[in-house]
């Protein structure tokens, strides 16, 4: 018994001594994400590639230290930035949010997205045809199931437009408020599509570049802009949002070298005032000229 | 493209089966070890608490009571979340080390108890014999006892081992690149855009560990029976 207790200890130390020896190490720059973004992050085979992937190698080289990207739950990533324990910054193609800009410190934005809808191809929800084409007003999705990824922007909207009237704690009246319509919330956006084959939602609301991704997959789904409906359909605007990396409060350096490179990707434009970020999106697109 | 059609381009597809076995890799890995974890520490604890009261072991059994009460009653995911979020915030600490002790500690609370009920169900008239002959209660225990319980408990440990290889699936959660996390970024947008294909793939390899584990289990259970009238 003695015996067995004794090892149990020596493996428990034997823990904690590895830990400490690996916590020694503070060169290297943890970064959170969510691989399941593309273009932005995703699994290409076991590694993990994208736009923010590139960006962060090179503010990695700008501070002379290496970055390591470790794949957690979206909903998690805030948290663990603004603890700062197990890592430095989050790059998951994050939106600026008031309650987000809270708990850590945001970047300068370095893409703007649109919220999507995906539906299936033959679905009889109503769309409206603007300049741009074809869109949808949230008023159209009244009495549907909507499928989001938890915690992402289009889970808070959605949230938003159900719950919110201007005597509760949101402040503002949502369309949907009061009507039959429910929301459900997804581990990623790939698995509320799924949910539309097997009627588990009637649509899915996510930005717009995984929205292409998905819907190019897959042959019975269409995926259209979602806009605000404005006083004339002239003024219907589209639900549009800013990605930035975010970093620990604390960490000022960390934050100046990411808008640094930030500033001079931003800058960096060719001929047709395409510049360097969103020429990285087309080659993680696969549209690379 | 029907449902076989898919499954042949998933098989037939180098860089899905690269991510499947990377991800097979990790859930044998943290399996083997948190069993052989929680065998440890669920035989530990299941010797003390049984063992005859004294103030020590007292103690140690209030101690032990506490962690069967608190593992058996709270959801593995939860264990997992509070090991990964609260208890090993380390920086660069392995995820698999993490894992490995989670499911360990997890494991061996119901091993405890399979191990306690299987000492409980040898008849008490085989202690009064070997006491009777003169043995000591440490010898009866070890020599005439334990061996007799082995034989009741090894179906309900291979119970907990098959239960322990599926639960780990879970570890998807903390990001942890094992086999239900391989069907997640298949069925990703950039790779099949389709969970149902590869998450029933990844199923077929579980089915393959356990039915593999259960052989093994009816092999030594075989041989332990071999003396058996019954």
């Amino acid at each position: 018994m003695k015996k067995i207790i004794s090892l149990a200890l020596v493996l428990l130390m034997l823990v904690g001594c590895v830990g400490a020896l690996a916590s020694c190490g503070n060169e290297t720059i943890i970064v959170h994400t969510n691989a399941f973004f593309a273009p932005f992050e995703y699994f290409d085979g076991t590694e993990i590639k994208g736009v923010d992937v590139e960006i962060m190698n090179m503010v990695g080289k700008e501070l002379g230290k290496d970055i390591e990207f470790t794949n957690v739950e979206f909903s998690a990533i805030i948290d663990n930035v603004q603890k700062g324990d197990v890592c430095d910054a989050g790059a998951a193609g994050i939106t600026i949010t008031d309650e987000r800009k809270e708990k850590v410190a945001f970047s300068i934005p370095y893409y703007t997205s649109i919220q999507y809808v995906i539906l299936p191809s033959d679905s009889t929800i109503a769309t409206r045809t603007g300049e741009n084409g074809e869109y949808i007003v949230w008023e159209a999705l009244e009495g549907k199931k909507i499928g989001t990824q938890l915690d992402t922007t289009g889970w808070i909207y959605t949230d938003g437009e159900i719950n919110a009237t201007e005597d509760n704690d949101y402040g503002y009246a949502g369309v949907l408020y009061g009507t039959n319509t429910t929301h459900k919330g997804f581990d990623n956006a790939q698995l509320a599509a799924d949910g539309i084959a097997s009627n588990i939602v009637d649509c899915v609301i996510i930005d717009e570049l995984p929205a292409q991704y998905i819907i190019s997959k897959n042959s019975g789904l269409k995926c259209v802009p979602l806009y605000y409906s404005g006083e004339t359909q002239a003024e219907d605007a589209p639900v549009q949002e800013q990605y930035a990396i975010c970093v620990n409060k604390e960490n000022t350096e960390l934050l100046e070298a990411i808008n640094k490179v930030l500033t001079s990707l931003l800058n960096d434009k060719d001929e047709n005032g395409v510049n360097a970020i969103e020429k990285m999106v087309m080659k993680h697109m696969g549209m690379e000229k | 493209m029907n449902f076989f059609s898919k499954i042949f381009e998933l098989f037939s597809t180098e860089k899905y089966m690269e991510i499947i076995f990377e991800g097979f890799k990790t859930t044998l890995i943290i399996s083997v070890f948190a069993a052989i974890l929680g065998l440890l520490i669920g035989t530990v604890v299941a010797l003390v608490s049984i063992s005859e009261d004294s103030p020590v072991t007292r103690v140690l059994k209030a101690i032990c009571k506490v962690y069967i009460t608190i593992i058996r009653g709270t959801p593995m995911a939860l264990q997992l979340f509070i090991m990964a979020y609260v208890i090993f915030t380390i920086r660069g600490f392995p995820e698999e080390i993490t894992a490995i002790i989670a499911f360990g500690i997890n494991s061996g609370a119901y091993v405890a108890e399979n191990i306690r009920g299987g000492i409980l169900s040898v008849d008490i008239g085989q202690t009064e014999a070997g006491r009777a002959l003169g043995l000591s209660s440490r010898v009866t225990m070890f020599k005439i006892v334990i061996p007799q319980a082995i034989k009741n408990v090894i179906p309900a440990i291979g119970n907990e081992l098959i239960a322990l290889i599926k639960e780990t699936s879970i570890v998807s959660m903390i990001g942890m690149f094992d086999l239900t996390m391989a069907a997640k970024i298949i069925g990703s947008g950039n790779n099949m855009a389709s969970y149902v294909v590869p998450m029933s793939v990844v199923a077929l390899f579980y089915l393959a560990i356990v039915y593999l584990l259960t052989f093994a289990i009816k092999r030594i259970e075989k041989r332990l029976r071999a003396s058996d009238k019954r």
